[in-house]
């Protein structure tokens, strides 16, 4: 049957019922409820998980077959989730190597390696024709999900950041073409803004005090979006793009209050927040972690933030960032002197890179495990929490020593998506578009795409997966 | 750009080809490596600008097929005269412009003298060829439309608390809603910086009502404050132009929104009650009352932090920030001096524009610093007297300028070694606005490691031997090489390895190469250069007007700031910067928005 298009799907999603076989048709399973949702019935969670300035396969690469695998000592902390993850190893980014990408390799690799679209070059001159070029041309599968299923979380996604935000091509997550949404990286900050006081300034113990001023906000934040809603129709296009999306978010913003009044504090319960009912382990008190100037503390803390926002259903999607292409991350906590892009130029025969980029991974990895552990130690239904997540862990490049490259690329999912995905498995694959890897996210997402990013690029979901 | 960035450029000590793709660029000797603003042709993307130095007298009008605008039903002022200008007026493109950071902390303070800087904790901008305020990029994100919300939420509160007769003009003892109807009309009006519209009226008067119901009058002047922050009319510079003849494609602006052009582009902040007061009257229109404004705005001293903000962008010098030195190489590298470098450089860029001659070439070549007795021990320099930063005089050999600061140097440097290749890269790219060639597929690309019996320049050798190396390292390397005079962290030196140090070499690919022999001759061959001259021009247009120059479109605009640049003075080009047709005025949007 010929697919159909998916916001004609969705619009007849939002009123009304929709008889099975139709349902059938968008090849979606019968018990399933509604989008996103598992089959027992529990939000499906996704998150991404971005590192940079590429893999190193030697001490990457896994060997043997499709079940029996074997890790590199790089991914030891997971050994315990082998059941739940799949490695994809062998998608080439299509996109980056679209004549019509603009950049070089940095920005080829970091504008497109979630987005499935080719880079673009800041205003379309064509002054330059270096490494200025610092956006996706389109949306990225993360924010793609939120629009498509438009979760009804306080958030409607978290970015948090590792290492950098704000440079140019610095951002995994983006809205669309020229909309970054960069992350937060003090970790203080990100609890203020999640646990304590709703969007901030409004944290207040007594509820009624609460509530007046959800009540004062939205009506601030209505009248705020007249003023961008009787702009938008007087503008031109480009503008009148850039003033809608900014009322889109207002909106979006003042929906979320709706949704959620702001948390008591002082120790606030996220629980109070809305964890699905038949879900544990939201805890009963966060407390800001107060990294300061600690990296270890901040991973830590960035890690724990996620899980506990995701725990609490504080948003269902998410991005943690550890740092960006080009990102010359000094990792001396680790013992290492030198800059992290400085050694993804070295050649593998560099005396100490491979050791040192080996305990950036193994950092990394860790972190993972760590994230890993806590969404698997929430039950929901007879599973958990990470039966119905995602986790995509994807790179911005392929191999970054021996010249940055697209090809090739490794990626790693984690959990089973509310359902759709089994886990313990390597699938190997030589070249096919990281594009089709984002139609089979968004399928298991129950969003019936058959194309993301450039279609011109490649159709259809990713087989075997 | 970014420093990292360009940590790319390097070739293999071996030159190895990887993953087969010899055959893509095997024709790349012949290619150029610079794409540029400036005089190198490449044939395919670059020298859509005319190139440098070009005002031959030659109109170019006939060449290209600008919009329709026409210069004689257009209202003054009047166009500055150009060879390179045609009668038909071409503004180039006009992109919305969402307040930066920097732009927002200024304009609430001079608003309600609020000091708090609460945009410091909104997502950092997007910096574009070295600066934060390129339109195009300065998107919404959910972080910002919180940020915007507590923000104005904080500064509303703190005028109601603190400062509430002020902010309101009037006493509501005298009548609470009309106070409140006054307050929103003269308020409004320096919020929005232009007279309201009845749709303004509306909704403002609708939340101050919505909030004094609920919290009395300071709740409803709080709200309708609140509102005024948060709204598209403050964060946003709004432009429509003045109403439009029939067929015009380009208008003049309306008072108002010249009033903030020029409020925005000397000062990064809204218009003063002066500069209001001229557009309520309709005295900026000619050319004459544009000049008093822009002299008057100038001789503010936030003219000065716009001058430093501008050159701590153009410069790297934000770098220092977050600048981390390996200290086994570096022990001298304290954390308080990366803070003391970008104020050398900051407070000499001062010195230079506002009390000396005030030329490009000055900052180039003066010689003499800025330096407190901290970093005059750091320097091994002879310590001012005082603690305060004071004005020392340099010989004029080892340091002269700008590019031999510790700041820049430091920021153009390894964690443990200098890096010849990025500040080469630097000068070509931020310095001479010559765009590079990034290193084509498949080379395979990398530091040479370091070696206690060479010098910077013997261990980069297959950047000369390699042909597919020297191709763009003959343009980049010898300025590197010839800043080895400064170390990691910008500490002359003369010997490396106990080997003499070559600071000589020859600037190629510009209109007049030139031959150095140490590093403060390099910095006068650039400053001499047209091509410097041409690339601050361009770098003061980007920042200055918040977009790139847009081909064609701005030729005569930029044709006008380069005319007037031919002193040299920096000041001069800021106050052209008023008179081009970019600034003057803007393209018709068209009906139902199509563009």
């Amino acid at each position: 049957m010929k697919p159909l298009h998916r916001r004609t799907f969705l619009r007849g999603m939002a009123g009304t019922a929709i008889a099975l076989p139709w349902l059938e048709a968008m090849g979606i399973p019968k018990a399933q409820a509604a989008p996103g949702v598992s089959a027992t019935g529990f939000p499906k969670r996704y998150l991404q998980w971005t590192t940079h300035n590429g893999f190193h396969p030697p001490i990457w690469n896994p060997s043997g077959g499709e079940t029996d695998f074997v890790m590199r000592p790089v991914h030891a902390s997971l050994e315990p989730f082998k059941k739940d993850l799949v490695i994809v190893a062998g998608l080439d980014n299509a996109a980056w190597y679209s004549p019509a990408g603009k950049g070089d390799t940095h920005s080829r690799g970091m504008c497109t390696f979630l987005s499935g679209t080719e880079s673009i070059v800041d205003l379309g001159t064509n002054l330059t024709n270096g490494g200025e070029s610092k956006s996706s041309g389109g949306i990225t599968v993360d924010q793609e999900i939120v629009k498509q299923l438009a979760p009804k979380t306080k958030f409607s996604s978290l970015e948090m950041n590792f290492m950098v935000g704000g440079g140019a091509y610095s951002t995994s997550s983006y809205l669309g073409a020229n909309k970054p949404l960069p992350g937060a990286r003090d970790p203080s900050v990100i609890f203020n803004r999640i646990f304590a006081g709703g969007t901030g300034g409004g944290a207040t113990a007594d509820p009624a005090a609460a509530a007046r001023i959800v009540t004062e906000r939205r009506s601030i934040l209505d009248a705020v979006g007249k003023t961008y809603q009787g702009l938008s129709p007087k503008l031109g296009l480009a503008d009148r793009d850039k003033i809608d999306s900014h009322l889109t978010q207002i909106r979006d913003l003042e929906m979320r209050l709706q949704v959620m009044a702001p948390i008591p504090g002082p120790s606030p319960t996220p629980a109070a927040g809305g964890a699905p009912a038949g879900s544990t382990g939201c805890p009963k008190d966060v407390k800001d972690p107060a990294a300061g100037t600690d990296r270890v503390a901040q991973a830590n803390a960035l890690t724990d933030l996620m899980a506990t926002a995701i725990i609490c259903d504080l948003t269902r999607v998410g991005t943690l960032q550890w740092d960006m292409t080009t990102g010359n991350t000094v990792y001396s906590w680790l013992g290492i002197s030198r800059g992290h892009h400085d050694m993804s130029h070295d050649g593998d025969e560099v005396g100490g890179t491979v050791a040192d980029l080996t305990k950036i991974h193994t950092f990394y990895t860790q972190h993972l495990a760590q994230l890993v552990t806590r969404l698997k130690g929430v039950q929901e239904g007879n599973g958990t929490l990470l039966d119905n997540t995602l986790i995509l862990h994807a790179c911005d490049m392929a191999r970054g020593n021996n010249g940055h490259t697209g090809r090739g690329l490794y990626h790693m999912l984690l959990g089973h998506a509310g359902g759709p995905l089994k886990g313990g498995r390597l699938l190997r694959y030589s070249g096919d578009a990281n594009n089709k890897l984002f139609v089979s996210i968004l399928n298991m997402f129950d969003i019936p795409a058959n194309t993301f990013g450039n279609p011109a690029l490649s159709s259809g979901p990713l087989a075997r997966l | 750009m970014s420093p990292r960035h360009s940590a790319s450029r390097g070739c293999l000590a071996s030159g190895t080809l990887v993953r087969g793709r010899l055959s893509r660029w095997g024709g790349l000797i012949g290619l150029a490596c610079l794409s540029c603003t400036g005089s190198i042709e490449t044939g395919g993307t670059g020298s859509e600008v005319p190139a440098p130095g070009d005002v031959s007298g030659t109109p170019k009008g006939n060449t290209k097929t600008p919009p329709a605008g026409t210069s004689a039903a257009m209202a003054p002022p009047e166009r500055v005269a150009s060879t390179v200008c045609t009668t038909t007026v071409e503004p180039g493109p006009a992109v919305i412009r969402r307040l930066t950071r920097l732009e927002y902390n200024n304009s609430v303070r001079d608003l309600l003298g609020y000091m708090g800087k609460p945009a410091s904790d909104f997502p950092a901008e997007t910096v574009i060829h070295s600066f934060d305020n390129e339109a195009t990029t300065l998107s919404a994100s959910p972080v910002l439309i919180e940020g915007y919300l507590n923000a104005a939420e904080r500064v509303a509160q703190d005028a109601v608390d603190n400062r509430l007769n002020a902010t309101l003009g009037c006493d509501p003892a005298t009548g609470e809603d009309a106070c409140a109807t006054k307050f929103i009309d003269t308020f409004g009006k320096r919020a929005y910086r232009r007279p309201l519209t009845a749709e303004d009226r509306t909704i403002l008067t609708d939340i101050y009502t919505n909030g004094k119901a609920s919290s009395g009058f300071k709740g409803g002047i709080r709200m309708a404050l609140t509102t005024m922050l948060g709204s598209a009319h403050f964060l946003y510079r709004v432009e429509f132009g003045a109403t439009p003849k029939a067929g015009q494609t380009v208008t003049s602006l309306t008072p108002w929104e010249m009033a903030s052009r020029l409020s925005y582009l000397i000062w990064r902040s809204m218009p003063d009650a002066e500069l209001t007061a001229a557009a309520d009257g309709n005295k900026l229109s000619t050319r004459a009352e544009i000049d008093a404004q822009v002299t008057r705005l100038l001789a503010d001293p936030k003219a000065h932090d716009t001058v430093a903000d501008f050159h701590e962008q153009w410069l790297s010098l934000r770098g220092l920030d977050s600048i981390v030195k390996d200290p086994m190489a570096f022990p001298t590298f304290k954390p308080e001096i990366p803070g003391l470098m970008k104020q050398e450089t900051l407070k000499f860029v001062d010195n230079v524009v506002w009390e000396g001659e005030g030329t490009l070439n000055q900052l180039y070549t003066a010689p003499f610093t800025f330096v407190n007795t901290t970093l005059a021990k750091f320097y091994k320099m002879p310590a001012p007297t005082g603690t305060a930063f004071q004005k020392v005089a340099l010989d004029g050999q080892a340091r002269a300028g700008f590019l031999t600061q510790g700041g820049l140097m430091s920021v153009l440097a390894k964690e443990n070694q200098t890096h010849p290749v990025r500040r080469g890269a630097f000068v070509r790219k931020d310095l001479l606005c010559q765009a590079l060639t990034p290193p084509p597929d498949g080379v395979k690309i990398e530091f040479p490691p370091q070696d206690p019996t060479l010098t910077g320049r013997e261990r980069f050798v297959q950047h000369r031997v390699q042909a597919v190396c020297a191709t763009c390292h003959s343009f980049i390397d010898p300025i590197g090489f010839g800043l080895e005079a400064f170390d990691g962290i910008g500490m002359y030196r003369q010997m490396e390895n106990n080997k003499t140090i070559d600071t000589s070499g020859e600037v190629i690919g510009l209109k007049v190469n030139g031959k150095f022999n140490g590093v403060t001759d390099l910095g006068a061959l650039l400053a001499k250069s047209e091509e410097a001259a041409d690339c601050a021009v361009l770098a003061w247009f980007r920042y200055g007007y918040g977009r790139d120059a847009a081909g064609p479109a701005d030729a005569c605009s930029l044709d006008v700031l380069k005319r007037s640049f031919a002193s040299g003075k920096i000041k001069e080009l800021m106050m052209a910067l008023a008179k081009t047709d970019a600034f003057q005025f803007r393209r018709v949007i068209p009906a139902g928005g199509a563009q």
